[in-house]
């Protein structure tokens, strides 16, 4: 199973459109997929047609109360692919605070994980990380095997990447746990705009082949889709928006370890 | 753009990134084969302008801050305007309230017991806030201040006008009528801070901008 944190604290960088229509793009080819929302803003949520405001129960109360609330009671089937959405709530705002006095609070995700996968197998897990560096998102990292870093080809992405890499060595001083990247993609891309293409290539040249040659470009479809509250690939599959995503599922796959590219071959 | 303003460009922005450091998230990271350690909270760390994390506090009663020195005291007590993290004796956790049938019940003890140990790190890290500016340690006072900001945005996203806290009755809490502070990431949010008032009487700009400039995690030269 990969666990994917997709993450970088700016926002709007298309973290939650990238969770969303990867994710289906993955569930497409077979490949169980459980998508996570752990953003209070629970956009991810809203925009796969779960409203969070008449759920019970969501994420939140999953890393405040596990025993009460297993991750596996509150997922959402996705359409009639697998996939699989963990819901996010408003009130996930409130675990940053709820769970400072936690010594286990950076692990409660992992855990809960964990305990889902004793009953329920899944190939890959994209968790859709807040835009900032604290409780919710150490919580992704310290539960994922993988990072996916969104961003646009703007100079703040340096920034912005320095800051993450900071946040992870600090992290190794007192948890336990793996992570590498996956890839930075370059996302809100404008086609023919040569100041984009100028940092692209720059941000090329620092983190070499771990950018993937997947872009994906601005794309109203994308956000259409998200009213109709629905992955791109099952709204308008021939829109560029879809095809890029496709392009990337299909990258992934090519970077995954040989045991499922295995089973994916087989299939 | 034209050819000469392209090469300038690309000339500045790779000048600023030469700046930055992605090892970690090129490499990887892993503490998995490393020695056990307790599975604690993270050591605390100041990065800059990104949200800093919290200094390992455990579960157990709340500790009371080290004592204030006598000049700070003396210079709380002067002020005209409310100091309400001064040095106050910060009493032991209250005993665990037992299990309550309802999530709000859950939800309103969770939020006490948050509410009082964050009040009591801010009281410490004024204290140490203080103590740093006497000595005009400004980069002492910004990691202070830099773990204070964090405090008080985490209790302005959960209490921003102070109610809980006072309902409660939490040592700390702001008076009637008053939110928690703002945080001060500038020359002059801070001067508009009630941390101000901890400062040494000659104090001048340059002792604040060199604290708001480590706080930030930024070498003023």
């Amino acid at each position: 199973m990969k666990i994917v944190s997709v993450v970088n604290q700016k926002g709007g960088v298309a973290k939650t459109t990238t969770t969303a229509n990867l994710g289906a793009c993955l569930a497409a080819r077979g490949l169980r997929t459980l998508l996570i929302d752990l953003d209070p803003q629970a956009n991810l949520t809203l925009g796969l047609g779960v409203e969070w405001y008449d759920l019970g129960c969501a994420l939140n109360n999953v890393l405040l109360d596990p025993d009460e609330t297993p991750l596996a009671s509150i997922l959402h089937p996705i359409a009639d692919i697998p996939l699989y959405l963990a819901p996010g709530h408003l009130n996930l705002a409130d675990c940053e605070v709820m769970l400072m006095p936690a010594a286990d609070r950076a692990y409660r995700l992992r855990n809960a994980l964990e305990a889902l996968t004793e009953t329920q197998r899944f190939d890959w897990v994209l968790i859709d990380c807040p835009p900032s560096l604290g409780t919710l998102t150490q919580n992704g990292i310290v539960a994922s095997s993988h990072l996916l870093i969104p961003t646009e080809p703007k100079y703040y992405a340096f920034a912005g990447m320095d800051t993450l890499n900071k946040m992870i060595v600090s992290l190794t001083k007192g948890l336990r746990f793996r992570v590498e990247l996956l890839g930075v993609l370059l996302t809100m891309v404008e086609r023919g705009t040569r100041l984009h293409q100028t940092i692209a290539q720059e941000i090329r040249e620092r983190f070499g082949d771990k950018v993937f040659e997947t872009v994906i470009y601005k794309n109203v479809r994308l956000s259409e889709s998200e009213v109709e509250g629905k992955p791109i690939i099952l709204f308008d599959r021939r829109a560029s928006g879809a095809q890029n995503y496709e392009s990337l599922a299909d990258e992934i796959l090519q970077r995954a370890p040989n045991d499922l590219q295995l089973r994916v071959s087989n299939a | 753009m034209r050819a000469d303003r392209i090469s300038h460009f690309k000339k500045r922005l790779r000048q600023g990134a030469d700046n930055f450091e992605f090892s970690a998230l090129i490499d990887g990271v892993s503490t998995l084969d490393e020695p056990a350690q307790s599975e604690s909270p993270i050591a605390p760390f100041v990065a800059g302008m990104a949200a800093l994390l919290e200094e390992q506090t455990a579960p157990a009663p709340v500790r009371a801050p080290d004592p204030p020195p006598a000049e700070l005291k003396i210079l709380v007590e002067q002020t005209d305007f409310d100091i309400f993290v001064a040095p106050v004796e910060v009493q032991p956790d209250p005993q665990p309230v037992p299990s309550r049938p309802t999530n709000a019940a859950r939800q309103s003890d969770r939020l006490r017991i948050a509410l009082c140990d964050l009040s009591a790190y801010l009281a410490r890290h004024a204290t140490g806030l203080g103590a740093a500016l006497d000595v005009y340690d400004a980069a002492g006072a910004g990691e202070h201040l830099a773990r204070l900001n964090h405090v008080l945005d985490l209790l302005h996203s959960v209490d921003p006008d102070g109610e809980q806290a006072r309902q409660f009755e939490i040592e700390g809490a702001p008076p009637a009528g008053r939110p928690w502070p703002g945080t001060a990431w500038s020359v002059f949010e801070f001067a508009e801070s009630p941390f101000s008032g901890l400062l040494p009487g000659d104090a001048g700009q340059e002792l604040v901008q060199s604290m708001i400039h480590a706080a930030w995690g930024v070498s003023p030269h």
